[in-house]
């Protein structure tokens, strides 16, 4: 599992839950509720490495975004080991 | 392949399925599924009390955030002692009291399903969303929907759902990267 840099986190719609925005290379915004297990005292969100390509990184969310995606790209500089 | 009631119980044990705050009770199997139940949190959508002012919601614009309107246009509630009736036509999210995680090592995903006993009332327990991914961690949430004629009351701790376990064929990719990560593989 990786962790990758969100943009913000704020409470979700019920107390297990968090909503994360991450920044998608390129500069979009993604937004996912996740369990609040998902974001590391930091404010950091566990998600998976997919793979990489250049200096961007597919990651899995941890659920469907706002937009509907699970996967997204980030910046490497994003993403902690 | 459905795992059976034998199977789920084994998946408990070996922490393949993992269940919180407490392992389920005997009566909560049936052959082939698990119930859940219901906690006292609720989401209620509000309506537009404008006349002439419809509230038309547009998830694929850029920059949709569900988060800024759902605060904006639904009320937190939670379930009191004499619960929460759901009138006809009325949809409420809701989450299970359990939360269910399916490591991704276990090749287990599942479908959160709704019971009979709600069904034949109208009520439905999701819309069109009920696969749990492999991977999967926290409360399973709910999308009430009253599709009947009846007011229908719903209660906290009431049986609300039910799981079915099914086997994935192969680790999926995210697990695959976390099982050897660091390592070079050739596959």
């Amino acid at each position: 599992m990786i962790k990758v840099a969100t943009d913000s986190v704020e409470d979700g719609l019920m107390p297990a839950e968090k909503i994360a925005r991450i920044q998608v290379a390129g500069g979009s915004i993604e937004e996912v509720a996740v369990s609040a297990d998902d974001i590391t005292p930091d404010n950091k969100l566990v998600a998976s490495e997919i793979g990489k390509r250049g200096d961007a990184v597919l990651i899995e969310l941890p659920r469907e975004s706002a937009s509907g995606r699970w996967r997204i790209w980030v910046n490497a500089n994003a993403v902690v080991l | 392949m459905v795992l059976t009631d034998r199977e789920i119980q084994s998946a408990i044990e070996s922490k393949q399925i993992k269940i919180e705050p407490q392992l389920p009770d005997p009566e909560c199997y049936s052959s082939t599924s698990l119930d859940l139940t219901l906690s006292k949190f609720l989401r209620i959508w509000k309506k537009s009390k404008v006349v002439g002012v419809d509230q038309i919601v547009s998830p694929a614009t850029p920059g949709y955030s569900f988060n800024d309107f759902s605060q904006v246009y639904s009320d937190p509630h939670e379930i009191g002692d004499d619960g929460f009736v759901l009138e006809p036509g009325s949809f409420v999210l809701g989450w299970t009291r359990e939360t269910i995680e399916l490591p991704i090592s276990a090749r287990l995903a599942a479908r959160v399903e709704g019971k009979s006993s709600l069904a034949r009332l109208g009520i439905g327990i999701h819309v069109t969303a009920p696969t749990i991914h492999a991977g999967f961690k926290g409360p399973i949430q709910l999308e009430f929907c009253n599709h009947g004629t009846l007011r229908v009351r719903i209660m906290h701790g009431m049986p609300v759902c039910q799981l079915i376990f099914e086997q994935t064929f192969g680790t999926p990719e995210k697990g695959y990267k976390g099982q050897f990560f660091g390592q070079e593989q050739s596959r």
